[in-house]
């Protein structure tokens, strides 16, 4: 069997050994390739950052465990640059699963920052209902909420003596795995004038450019890939953020070595199935030529 | 001294990530028995999740506490709903549903409209500006815009002019769909990632002894 042969009719669990080593050789010994910017998400690192200290940001967080490795680490370095920035975080989720990740992770950073629940951040829980619920938000956040994922009343919380609904917020940040995005644009930051941002999975994100295109959206964030530009401005810009906890920052920058490393490895393996094919190809036509 | 319960838990966590990375090899008992506990352990905990944020909350504690028995109504409507799986009542859950979709739409279609269909529409053909990157990305999104519409346009028939604009619609569809699939391969390897990731920082959770 020669090479050309032996690559159109390779066994499809040599190439997933071969995916399964190029992922966990990097994560064992990281190659510390490094990681460039786009304008989409250092938009969103402006945008939060720009806004005045003490700032009140809406931070949705959309997604479920199965959407973890790509927007957990968005979440993470979201909330410590709205600590880092004294802003008061105020975040929900729209997905049922979502939940017991917001909570790790809010309890987490607000702990190493310091910052007390229900002074400076509130964490609103879980509600069905997308569209209803963010429409309920524009009016009024505690009576859409009347207590907190903790079960304790909003009303009376020091966070919510000065905002009353989503236009009482100075940027909304969505962090979705699913069309919750449209949702928000649609029912709260154009409707309200409230500027806004998202990070999706990369398997969304290009479905929303036409709304960064467009303006309705002051960044994308797309994938492990967002997260982990996210991650290199934010430490970039307070490299001391809490002493570089790792996970505040940086996780999603430790994933994409392996991340290079496997497309690198799609990439050399479609072009050479393909030259492959058409050589095939080619073999074929004069076999049946000289035949 | 890590718990004794996160120990456990690490290891079943693990144990339960390779009896479904085991369906690559092929399938067998291993990844049925994973799968089967998957969705048993997601639908308990989701209707968990559901009935105590939503049914409690709306419906016993507003009754209960503050005797708000108009929730009563929709709490009927949500019954209803749930005949559909009884032929001889299924006629009840179009009450329900009509009552739904049609709130729905009046709530939603002039938002929908104000907040996404009219900046698109604006942003599509706004004025050309900004020097020669923004307008040749202009004239691209215009004409992509515009030869994609016509593909999907099939009350003429797609010969001679027509048939030339509509081809080069097929040829922005390919483009997006090719920034997708690209996406998407990047978001299963970023999956793949994520479990590689816990399998081998759970290491020194698993084997305590390997800590330093």
């Amino acid at each position: 069997m020669d090479f050309v042969t032996l690559i159109l009719n390779l066994d499809r669990k040599i190439i997933f050994a071969c995916v399964a080593v190029l992922v966990a050789w990097p994560l064992i010994w990281p190659l510390s390739m490094p990681v460039g910017t786009t304008p989409e998400v250092r938009s969103i690192f402006s945008a939060v950052d720009a806004l005045p200290n003490g700032s009140d940001i809406m931070i949705a967080a959309d997604y479920d465990p199965s959407s973890k490795p790509e927007l957990q680490p968005f979440l993470y370095s979201m909330l410590a640059h709205c600590f880092e920035k004294d802003h008061k975080v105020h975040i929900l989720t729209l997905w049922p699963g979502g939940p017991a990740l917001v909570q790790q992770a809010v309890e987490e950073v607000s702990k190493q920052y310091g910052k007390t629940n229900g002074t400076d951040w509130c964490f609103l829980g879980y509600k069905p209902g997308n569209a209803a619920v963010v429409g309920g938000l524009t009016n009024s956040i505690t009576g859409t909420y009347p207590t907190d994922f903790y079960n304790r009343p909003t009303a009376n919380m020091p966070i919510y003596q000065r905002v009353q609904s989503v236009k009482d917020c100075d940027y909304i940040v969505d962090i979705a795995a699913g069309a919750t995005v449209e949702v928000w644009i649609a029912f709260a930051s154009a409707p309200e004038n409230v500027p806004m941002s998202a990070a999706c999975t990369a398997v969304s994100a290009a479905g929303y450019y036409p709304y960064y295109q467009a303006g309705q959206l002051d960044g994308i964030s797309g994938g492990m890939k967002g997260s982990a530009e996210y991650d290199v401005l934010l430490m970039d810009k307070y490299p001391n953020v809490q002493g570089g906890a790792p996970r505040v920052a940086g996780n999603a920058v430790k994933g994409m070595d392996a991340q290079s490393a496997v497309h690198l490895f799609i990439v050399l393996s479609i072009i050479l199935a393909n030259i492959c094919y058409f050589i095939a190809n080619k073999r074929q036509r004069e076999e049946r030529r000289t035949a | 001294m890590i718990p004794a319960g996160e120990v456990l838990g690490t290891w079943i966590a693990v144990g339960l990530t390779l009896m479904m990375f085991s369906f690559i090899y092929k399938d067998n008992p291993a990844f049925k028995f994973g799968e089967h506990l998957y969705l048993g352990i997601s639908v308990g905990y989701y209707v968990n999740i559901q009935y105590w944020s939503t049914i409690y909350p709306l419906v016993f504690q507003a009754m209960k506490q503050q005797h708000n028995y108009w929730v009563l109504i929709p709490t009927i409507l949500g019954i209803f709903i749930l005949l559909r799986i009884i032929p001889s009542m299924s006629w009840l859950s179009r009450m329900a549903f009509a009552l739904y979709i049609g709130g729905f739409a009046g709530y939603s279609l002039p938002l929908i409209v104000h907040s996404l269909l009219l900046p698109q529409l604006s942003q599509t053909l706004q004025p050309y500006s900004g020097g020669p990157g923004p307008v040749i990305n202009q004239i691209i999104i215009l004409v992509a815009v515009f030869s994609t519409l016509i593909y999907f346009f099939f009350s003429l028939e797609h010969r001679r002019t027509v048939g030339m604009i509509s081809r080069l619609g097929i040829v922005f569809i390919m483009v997006s769909f090719g920034a997708s699939f690209g996406y998407t391969v990047m978001a299963r390897i970023s999956l793949l990632i994520g479990r590689f990731q816990y399998i081998i920082e759970s290491g020194h959770i698993m084997f305590p002894w390997t800590r330093s």
